[in-house]
């Protein structure tokens, strides 16, 4: 695995050793939360970290997160009590090391794989891909093989290998969950979309994770109390217990003692079927004896029926006995007085205690003192009562039994009423055993001590319970705190002193602190949770602030392309309307000064005609016919002009009046013409045929008769051969592709227009015809100006069977 | 028609316009001009008997031109109308211009009766005729 970048050695060096500081800060951090006895951590950020780091930095910094881990476990977990202690605490940190890269450098890779880096995080199957891959799926790693070197080291057990691998595998999946995409989201680029979306993921991940930490102190805490509390309750049990086992040891002596004060001769079976019940009801018991009081005056005799008591008597030989310096029993010396043992129970094994006089012994003696005195049963210290080494411990306890109904008022009452001593001796471990249960006792450690001994035979009683050390070597740093519970019982009994000692075995502390694990977890897994779906809401709003930003620069361009736009159409529309402008305005100076122009040559051309034609008035018969030919030409010449002055100020007119239009039937305008021709049709005999279905126009009427009566005019001009004209006026029909609109078609049977001329024919002056047809050569160009002044046209068009068709078309009536 | 000629006064700068409308009234005979005046001016001094027309004979029908120096037709039809002494007599615009806006503002003006001046002489003397 290479990086895919190669940066300078000391860069990546750099990387490589920031890399291991965070890991080693974000551990140590992290332990802080360790939650005992297993020292497993819920949460371990580090995880999370180490994976963010090698998405971020590359894969080439898998030696920080090594260097990172070692320096976490080698502290806290370094023993230098043997070489293999010490080569196991380097191996076993550095195996976990190893673990803890490779499962970073998975991560990352399944990261890239599947999901892509750099990646915004976005989209929801990206984030939880993500979390996915990087947290359940790639915590496999590190867990397995840090668990698998725990037990390989020794370190745990195989029964705890499953809670181990659980605890490891949720904290570094909770650690990589909470903690590498916050990483991701705080160093994403670009920074201004991203820069509200780190906060509103870390704070509210921050303040539940806070939140979760907060209760699960709390809960640890309570979790606590309730182990100190059941602790206490439960040594208060087996306090109670024992001392009720105690007691009821010492209740035997006084069942003894009454049986005595009751049976006035006490024999051996009786004895023993009085106490043989007691036993089994007081496990502690060992023995119980009956020791009276003799006198050297009665020894003999005491011992003579003692034998005579016992029917087999080969074996015992009763008499009072006593240790020698040897140890071994001889007959007693002679003394004032004897407590001799003469019963025992259970007998079998002890018969060669019996006769031994319990006041020979200093210790015993002592006890029987002591026992007169408080007149209670009294204990001796501690006595070792078997071979045994396990526990060899247990106390001799005598209760002095007086004559009923004997008074007891002074010392001498006291010693003569005194018939002699039930005895009992207890063995601790038993009686211990028995009072603190069988498996429930041992996740306890307990110490029974008599504070009455002196200092090195105080200890009567020690049992550490069965504790192992369970290991992760996610080491709390603080040990003690959690094996202190402790307590203490004192109580006097059998006329001592007694302290009872309880510790809880690291044992009893394993039972899992469900409570406060499971508020962690819980909240952590919520966190995480809430991490994924701030992660994906923000996502949202971050993809939506993206798609809102680009829409927006989209819509910007748009608009200032628009804008660009109507600016230029602006431009555009000015400079048409100018160049429109100066249009009109050049076309109004043209037609005004045609107007003028044709105005001012009037005044002249009144004047040629009119002397001219003074002349011929008066004249005219001095002239010879030459002369008065070219009179009458200048008269035709001056007519003439003022024809063409008047044609021409007609299309100026045209073009520039404003027209007031009405709604006119057509017939009346095409009537209105005819009248005006009606010379000239008679004339030429022309027949002029008018269809009855013409269209109502929307014309100025004077203009509009002014243009049929042109076109009237011109077709009564034209005709073939020396036919009279034909006429036709219909109303105007278009054919297929021409403008829809209203108006008039005239037909001639005229020799029709050549094609070539077909456009030339309504310019001004441009005539299709020679000299000898009359006419200026303004009448269609009056016509077409008219029409267009209408919002209409004229145009020509040939005719079926020889002659012309002039259409001239009008603004649609409405 | 009336037997006695109307006796006219006439506004018109144009000489030639002149010798055609003598003639014209000359070959009526329905009318006779009893003075010419070649512009603005000239007529309201003639028609106000100022100066050298301090004897002038007021005439019974004014024929006015439009277009001439010094005072237009229509100036001297405003004085005239504004003049009660002149109010009366009828004037005749008798000008070469057809366009629509002399015609308006001449009866506007008060003008008894606009003429377009006829092309030819032929015409003329149908005018003359009327009087």
């Amino acid at each position: 695995m290479t990086s895919r970048s190669s940066p300078s050695s000391a860069r990546q060096l750099a990387r490589v050793l920031g890399m291991a500081v965070v890991y080693y800060v974000a551990g140590r951090l992290a332990l802080l939360l360790a939650i005992p006895p297993g020292y497993a951590t819920a949460v371990w950020p580090a995880a999370g970290l180490a994976l963010a780091g090698v998405l971020l930095l590359g894969n080439g910094v898998w030696p920080g997160v090594v260097l990172g881990s070692l320096l976490v476990n080698f502290w806290t977990s370094f023993d230098a009590t043997t070489p293999a202690a010490m080569l196991n605490s380097v191996l076993l940190p550095t195996a976990i090391a190893t673990g803890a890269a490779a499962q970073a450098l998975v991560g990352a890779r399944l990261i890239r794989r599947f999901v892509g880096h750099p990646n915004a995080l976005t989209r929801e199957r990206d984030i939880f891909l993500f979390l996915g891959l990087g947290g359940p799926v790639s915590c496999l790693t590190s867990a397995t093989i840090g668990v698998t070197s725990l037990l390989a080291a020794g370190v745990i057990e195989w029964s705890r290998c499953p809670f181990s691998w659980w605890t490891w595998w949720v904290g570094d999946t909770i650690g990589t969950v909470l903690f590498a995409p916050l990483v991701l989201v705080w160093t994403a680029k670009p920074q201004a979309v991203w820069h509200r979306r780190p906060l509103s993921v870390t704070v509210p991940i921050g303040l539940t994770f806070a939140l979760t930490v907060v209760l699960f102190v709390r809960a640890s805490a309570w979790e606590q109390q309730r182990i100190e509390h059941e602790f206490e309750r439960r040594t208060l049990n087996l306090g109670q217990a024992l001392r009720k086992n105690f007691d009821g040891c010492l209740e035997v002596l006084h069942s003894i003692e009454s049986f005595v004060a009751s049976t006035p001769e006490v024999n051996r079976e009786s004895f023993r079927i009085f106490v043989e019940r007691s036993f089994r009801r007081h496990p502690g018991l060992d023995v119980v004896s009956w020791n009276p009081v003799v006198t050297e005056a009665r020894r003999a005799r005491y011992e003579a029926a003692a034998r005579a008591a016992v029917p087999n008597d080969s074996l015992y030989g009763f008499e009072i006995r006593e240790w020698d310096a040897d140890g071994r029993l001889v007959r007693a010396a002679r003394r004032a007085q004897y407590v001799p043992i003469q019963f025992m129970e259970p007998l079998a094994g002890n018969e060669s205690v019996l006769g031994f006089d319990v006041a020979s012994d200093p210790v015993r003696s002592q006890t029987l003192k002591r026992a007169r005195k408080i007149g209670k049963p009294t204990g001796t210290g501690r006595i070792v009562l078997s071979e045994e080494t396990r526990q060899p411990y247990g106390l001799v306890v005598f209760l002095p039994v007086y004559a009923h109904g004997q008074p007891r008022a002074t010392a001498a009452e006291e010693s003569e009423h005194l018939l002699g001593y039930a005895g009992g001796a207890i063995r601790i471990g038993d009686m211990m055993e028995a009072a603190l249960g069988g498996a429930e006792g041992k996740d306890i450690a307990v110490r029974f001590y008599d504070d009455s001994a002196p200092a090195e035979e105080r200890l009567l009683y020690a049992d550490r319970g069965r504790s192992s050390e369970p290991e992760s070597l996610r080491v709390a740093g603080d040990q003690e705190s959690h094996s202190a519970l402790h307590s203490e019982t004192r109580f006097e009994m059998a006329g001592r002193q007694w302290t009872l000692e309880f510790s809880a075995t690291p044992e009893y502390l394993t039972v899992l602190p469900w409570q406060a694990w499971g508020v962690l977890a819980f909240g952590l897994v919520f966190t995480g949770l809430l991490g994924a779906l701030l992660l994906v809401v923000t996502g949202r709003t971050v993809e939506i602030g993206e798609l809102v930003a680009s829409r927006t620069a989209e819509l910007e361009r748009a608009n200032e392309n628009l804008i660009s736009q109507i600016a230029e159409r602006q431009q555009i529309e000015a400079a048409l309307i100018e160049s429109r402008d100066v249009t009109e305005a050049s076309r109004r100076d043209l037609e005004t000064l045609l107007h003028v122009i044709s105005h001012d040559l009037k005044e002249p051309l009144r004047g040629i005609a009119g002397f001219s034609e003074m002349v011929r008035i008066h004249y005219a018969d001095r002239l010879d016919p030459s002369g008065r030919d070219f009179l009458a030409r200048i008269n035709g010449e001056a007519l003439r002009m003022r024809r063409l002055l008047d044609d021409v100020l007609t299309l100026a007119r045209a073009r520039r009046e404003e027209l007031a239009t009405a709604e006119v039937e057509g017939m009346k305008i095409v009537e209105s013409a005819i009248e005006r021709l009606v010379s000239t049709i008679q004339k030429t005999g022309a027949t002029v045929w008018v269809a009855e279905d013409l269209p109502r126009l929307q014309v100025e009427p004077t203009w509009a008769v002014q243009a049929v009566f042109n076109l009237l005019s011109n077709a009564l001009k034209f005709t073939r051969g020396e036919r009279p004209p034909e006429v036709d006026v219909i109303g105007y029909q278009p054919r297929a592709g021409e403008p829809r609109a209203a108006g008039l078609v005239v037909k001639d049977r005229g020799p029709g227009v050549a094609p070539e001329h077909e456009e030339r024919i309504f310019q001004l002056f441009q005539r299709g015809v020679g000299r000898e047809v009359e006419g200026t050569g303004a009448g269609l160009a009056i016509v077409k100006a008219v029409a267009e002044r209408h919002g209409g046209r004229a145009w020509v068009r040939s005719r079926e069977g020889g002659g012309t068709e002039f259409v001239i078309t009008f603004e649609k009536a409405a | 028609m009336s037997d006695t000629p109307v006796e006219i006064l006439l506004v018109e700068d144009n000489e030639n316009d002149i010798v055609l409308i003598q003639e014209a009234f000359a070959e009526a005979a329905t009318a006779r001009l009893v003075a010419v005046v070649r512009d603005g001016e000239e007529a309201m001094a003639y028609l106000g008997r100022r100066g050298q027309y301090h004897d002038a004979r007021m005439p019974g029908l004014v024929l006015l031109d439009i277009n001439m120096p010094k005072k237009n037709g229509f100036e001297v039809l405003a004085e005239m109308k504004a003049d009660p002494a002149l109010q009366s007599i009828p004037v005749v615009i008798f000008s070469g211009s057809t366009q629509q806006e002399d015609i308006a503002r001449s009866y506007a003006a008060g003008a008894a009766t606009y003429v377009p001046k006829p092309m030819d002489f032929q015409g003329l003397i149908e005018f003359a005729q009327t009087f």
